[in-house]
Formats: C-alpha cells, structure tokens, sequence
C-alpha cells in the first residue's frame, strides 16, 4: 500500500531513492497522462511526453521543493513540453488530433431513444471537432475543468494566471462551442 | 450585450461556483437583460454535452508498464550524455590534432587544388557561422520563452 506522503517520496528521491520517485509517478501517472492528453490529443503523443515530463523531472529532483505539490511542479514541466509540441506541429502544418480519439461518451442509457441517442452523439461529435479549433489557453482551461474536474482556484494555479483570467478563457470556448452547436 | 460581470457570473453558474448572492444577481440581470438569459441557455447546452464525455482510457498494460518506460528513458538520458559527452572530447581531440596538419598541408603543398583550398575556408567559415547562431539562437529563446518560467532543467 502506498500511503507515504509526497513530500516524504521527493525526500527520499532527493537523496537517490529511485524507488521512491517511481512511487510518485505512479501515483500521478493517470493525472499526467490525461492532462498531456488534453494538450496533445494522441494518446501515444500524451504517453511519450508524460514520460519525457517524468524523466527531466527525475533529473531535476533536487529542484523540487518538498513543501509544494510535486504535481503543480511537474505540471509546468508538462505543460512546456505539450506546448511546444503543439508550437511544432503547427509550423509543420499537421492538423491537431480531433478529440475523437482521446474522448469517449459516458455509458449511454439504453432508456434514451434512438433519435435523441442521434442528435446526443451528433453533438458530442461537433464538440469534439471544437476543442480542436481552440486555442491552447482556451483548450486548456476548458479541459481542466471539463474532463479532469478541478476548480477555478486550481486551474488558476495550474496555468498561473488570475481567476478571472480562468473564466473568461472558460467564457470564450465554451462560446465557441456553443456556437458550433448552433450550425446547422 | 453581455459584460464581462454578467460573464463571470454565467461561468459561476455554468460551474456551479456560484455563491447565493452571486445567483440572485446573476437572475436579476437575466431578468432585465434576454440576451444574458439566452447565453445562460446557450452555455447550460454546451456544459449538458461536455459533461457526458469523458477520457478516453488507454490499456491496462499502459500502468503496468509507464513507470518501467520512464525509467528506461532516465537511464537512456544518462548514457545518451555519456555518449556525447565522449564523443565530444574526442572530436575536439581530434580537430585539435588533424586541423593544423590539414592546414599546413593544403598552404604548403603546392599540388593542392586551389578549389580544396577554397572549400576548407568556406567548410570552416560556415562552422563557425552555425556554432554563432545556434548560440545566440538558444540563447534568445530561453531568454524569451513563457513555458520555461519556473522549469528547471
């Protein structure tokens, strides 16, 4: 069981205990993985920079300070490299992976009929295609609250801005996606 | 028109981050205002569709086998700068015994084509150039880039 607090694994990573610095990815590889998703859209895209944000993470250990998250720091390590992956495939012209790939529906209802089942997946459809069109701050603030259920408060953290700077990236995409449910 | 008041409020509401006080003003102005009402329509349908999806799970031998990988990719790390480190020295060793012999030998040795001759000035010309502007590039960029506040490498 592993019920060693976090401080206590980068303490112990610190002072050369791999073991315990695999503790700590274990614990937070979903975290990472889903939020490099987010970014990336491709799971194997999201694996492979999750992992990379891990190792230079490992190798930055003694950087960590062990009074603060560890997640919120290796969050800004990931959201580099997801960044610049992003800033790359734009200048190569390769479209961003629809979230398709990376988002599923919730258990369908079998109660819902077959029309309204339709018109439900046609939606989801036309929001997923969105979320590829935002921009990074739009997406990323929307992901965050939408798919990984963090508060304001958090978000803000995360992407080191001001609340109210949060709100309105949230306002923005999800005006965008309204208005791509709004197409005919 | 919806200001940006009436859109912190909607978000609130959308988020369910709305205090009571905040909920009665959000409702009086959707009461004044049809187009705050309609946006607050609007954004309630988008949140009922984003809401019925969800991440996409990967497999299950994904888990058993990330932190493995990630280890695997810190070892690599480790010899990859071994590697290049060695290599380095022993480049730099090299060009430091081959570089003035070469040079010696295409000033010295009159059968030398003048076009080799040309071709080392230029080769060593458009090193140099390179190691500048990758220089000065990585320089700038780190100087410069917003995603490396508070990274460390």
């Amino acid at each position: 069981m592993d019920t060693d607090s976090d401080a206590s694994l980068i303490l112990r990573a610190q002072s050369g205990d791999t073991e315990a610095f695999g503790l700590l990815v274990t614990r937070y590889m979903r975290q990472a993985y889903f939020s490099a998703l987010g970014f990336v859209g491709s799971r194997e895209d999201a694996l492979d920079l999750s992992q990379d944000a891990f190792a230079r993470a490992f190798h930055a250990r003694k950087a960590i300070d062990p009074d603060r998250p560890f997640f919120a720091w290796y969050y800004t390590i990931l959201r580099r490299l997801c960044l610049n992956w992003r800033r790359n495939r734009r200048t190569e012209r390769i479209r961003l992976d629809e979230a398709g790939p990376w988002l599923e529906s919730l258990a369908a209802t079998s109660a819902v009929a077959p029309d309204r089942l339709a018109e439900q997946n046609e939606a989801r459809r036309r929001v997923a295609h969105a979320l590829a069109q935002l921009s990074d701050d739009e997406r990323e603030a929307l992901v965050l609250k939408e798919f990984a259920g963090l508060k304001y408060r958090q978000i803000a953290e995360r992407m080191d801005c001001p609340l109210g700077t949060v709100m309105s990236r949230l306002y923005s995409a999800r005006h965008r996606l309204a208005r791509v449910l709004e197409e005919p | 028109m919806i200001d940006d008041r009436a859109r912190v409020l909607l978000m609130a509401a959308i988020d369910d981050e709305l205090t009571p006080d905040d909920r009665r003003e959000l409702e009086a102005l959707a009461a004044r205002a049809p187009a705050v009402r309609e946006e607050w329509d609007r954004l309630t349908r988008v949140r009922s569709v984003t809401q019925t999806m969800t991440w996409r799970e990967p497999a299950v031998e994904t888990w058993d086998r990330y932190w493995g990988n990630v280890y695997n990719r810190t070892e690599r790390k480790v010899a990859w700068l071994l590697v290049l480190g060695g290599a380095l020295v022993l480049s730099g060793w090299a060009l430091w015994e081959a570089v003035p012999a070469w040079f010696s030998s295409i000033w010295e040795d009159e059968s030398m084509p003048v076009a080799v001759r040309i071709a080392t000035v230029t080769a060593l010309l458009g090193g140099l150039l390179l190691v500048v502007s990758v220089v000065r590039e990585q320089l700038t960029v780190k100087r410069a880039d917003p995603y490396d506040k508070g990274v460390t490498r």
